[in-house]
């Protein structure tokens, strides 16, 4: 089973790292700037008590080689359809796309492009970072599950397979039966710990602290599962609690990715996630005034980034 | 008839200076650093149309001698409760306070403390701003008008005689006889643009840009309106459509002064004004998602303060 990696960012570098240190054929789609960073240093992922290093194969777009089995998308939403573009001619006729980004869209466009039996269900509650070096770094412990499934949530060979080799390199998955209502329901919560980070630019104890915080995340919570409740997809309260004890922890310095996004000048997911949201919640007929504030205020950064470039 | 200016910042200062200028009998209670500058240079008004320069009595809290007819409370609404300690004893038995504060909420607090009949109700509106150097600067010459009455809406020789003052300091005036409904309407409005700029921390002219923009004004305003409509005062269609006026010119720099108080790391009077209208949203059942999630910035903010000091 051959595997190609879309995206070396942290997540990417994170899954195709472990891949290969579990002994699978792995090689990364990446543009030319992180392929030369990649030749010279290795791919580097480092973790509380060790530290993973190896050479890895890199292609880029104009000089694909395969074919492959797995397409592994960790790229951003707003990249996704050059994505497709180029790992396309190189996809195997029976292979499969597993896609590991937040949000809901990114499926469709996908089938669109691939068609169904092409694309699986993928999410993950694992949180890694990259430094400046391009290396990654596993945060803590590392825990955080992966799942990942069939859309139609039948058994396959090929997610057994997928199974086995995270297994052998060390990332904790799970084959999901369930994998389209557990996208929605990471969609719900991040939105709104997106809207919420993004409203306060502030990490999740100061919302924490502040005494309008606890009403002000209860809200934003009831929002995005109002909207993906009237998709059919109500969240689990585990999900719920899970993202209201985040923004409860006095002190804490935990923040959804967007936010290190915008603390570092880079391009957010604003139209994938919150503006998605925001356009479903219209067709609804749900009022999301929190979710309509913060994609405004994305769209304000948006355009004041594009004034700088 | 004696006044007594509590605060020579922007409001203070101008209304103050214009009674002056028409000749009535002024004193300022200011803290002992503004009065060392108003000894050194006078009250200094800069408008577009010529530069009004007098010497000024200023006074200080343990220093204040009665009995002032007329108090102009100018303060900001944190400071409210030290501007009663202070001039409270020096306000004669028939006297009046005139508040210009931004809110509703300091008029129950100044009839608590002072007896409803020496409280009136009060609206200023000036385009100016105190600069470093303590002069009163203003980028227009035209609308800085007062409007003020009794808060039953009755006439009384009291009011006519203020206006008489300010009308010979060339300050348009006006007695009200709906005082109150019209600080109501004038908090819905300031609390919309300071939602708005809280939430999106940009100027108008970038809110009207963001596609999401309008929708997220039409929600912020729709929120403030069924807050104070349920309170009894349904904001006039003129402050609606001031309000969003304001939000809907491209390239327009307008901020609220709490933007600016925001950015220079300042105070805000966001419990006095946000914080009442939630804490009365919650009383009401209103639900008041936005104005919870600008009251819930501007926490953090303070608290963010509260470490650096």
């Amino acid at each position: 089973m051959r595997f190609l990696i879309v995206g070396a960012g942290a997540l990417g570098g994170y899954y195709g790292g472990m891949l290969l240190k579990g002994g699978a054929d792995v090689a990364f789609l990446v543009r030319p700037q992180r392929a030369a960073q990649l030749a010279e240093r290795g791919l580097v992922v480092k973790r509380a008590d060790d530290e993973f290093r190896t050479p890895v194969k890199t292609v880029t777009a104009d000089a694909k080689a395969g074919p492959y089995d797995v397409v592994f998308v960790t790229c951003k939403a707003y990249d996704l359809d050059t994505a497709i573009d180029d790992f396309t001619p190189v996809l195997t006729s029976s292979g499969a796309v597993l896609p590991v980004l937040n949000g809901i869209n990114h499926i469709t466009r996908l089938t669109d492009r691939l068609g169904a039996d092409r694309v699986l269900g993928g999410v993950t509650f694992f949180s890694v970072v990259r430094t400046p070096e391009g290396d990654v770094m596993v945060p803590g412990h590392g825990r955080g599950r992966t799942s990942f499934g069939e859309l139609t949530g039948e058994h396959s060979a090929r997610c057994e397979a997928i199974h086995a080799a995270f297994t052998v390199g060390g990332v904790p998955s799970t084959i999901s039966a369930n994998i389209v209502t557990e996208m929605w329901e990471k969609f719900s919560g991040f939105a709104a710990a997106a809207a919420i980070a993004v409203l306060t630019r502030a990490r999740a104890g100061e919302v924490a602290a502040a005494p309008a915080g606890a009403g002000f995340v209860d809200a934003a919570l009831d929002e995005s599962a109002q909207v993906t409740t009237a998709e059919g997809y109500p969240p689990s309260t585990a999900i719920t609690d899970m993202y209201r004890r985040a923004f409860g922890e006095i002190g804490s310095n935990a923040a959804p990715s967007m936010l290190y996004d915008i603390e570092n000048g880079r391009q957010t997911e604003a139209e994938h996630i919150l503006g998605d949201l925001v356009n479903r919640a219209d067709r609804l007929g749900v009022n999301v005034p929190i979710l309509r504030a913060a994609l405004c205020n994305l769209q304000i950064y948006e355009a004041r980034r594009r004034a700088r470039i | 008839m004696r006044f007594l200016i509590i605060g020579a910042g922007a409001f203070g200062g101008y209304y103050g200076g214009m009674l002056l200028k028409g000749g009535a009998d002024v004193t300022f209670l200011v803290r002992s650093r503004r009065a060392a500058q108003l000894a050194e240079r006078g009250l200094v008004i800069r408008r577009a149309d010529g530069e009004f320069m007098t010497p000024v009595k200023t006074v200080r809290a343990d220093a204040l001698d009665g009995a002032y007819d007329v108090v102009l409370l100018a303060c900001k609404a944190y400071d409210l409760d030290t501007a009663v300690d202070d001039f409270a004893p020096a306000l004669s038995p028939a006297g009046a306070v005139l508040p210009i504060l931004n809110g509703i909420n300091h008029i129950e607090t100044l009839a608590a403390r002072l007896g409803r009949e020496r409280v009136l109700g009060g609206l200023g509106m000036v385009n100016g701003e105190l600069t470093p150097e303590g002069v009163i600067a203003f980028r227009l010459a035209a609308d800085n008008h007062i409007s003020f009455g009794e808060l039953d809406g009755q006439p009384s020789g009291r009011c006519e005689e203020i206006r008489a003052a300010f009308d010979a300091g060339g300050v348009p005036s006006a007695v009200s006889e709906r005082i109150v409904a019209e600080m109501w309407g004038k908090l819905c409005g300031y609390a919309v643009a300071a939602t708005v700029a809280t939430l999106t921390r940009a100027r108008a002219g970038e809110v009207a840009a963001a596609p999401a923009g309008a929708g997220f004004v039409d929600a912020a305003l729709d929120e403030c309106a069924r807050v104070t409509m349920a309170e009894g005062y349904p904001p006039p269609p003129e402050i609606e459509d001031f309000v969003r006026g304001l939000y809907a010119r491209l390239g327009s720099d307008y901020r609220p002064s709490i933007a600016v108080d925001v950015e220079a790391a300042r105070p805000t009077e966001a419990e006095h004004t946000i914080g009442d209208l939630v804490r009365r949203a919650d009383r009401r059942g209103v639900e008041v998602p936005i104005l919870r999630a600008a009251l819930c910035c501007l926490q953090i903010h303070e608290a963010r303060r509260g470490q650096r000091s």
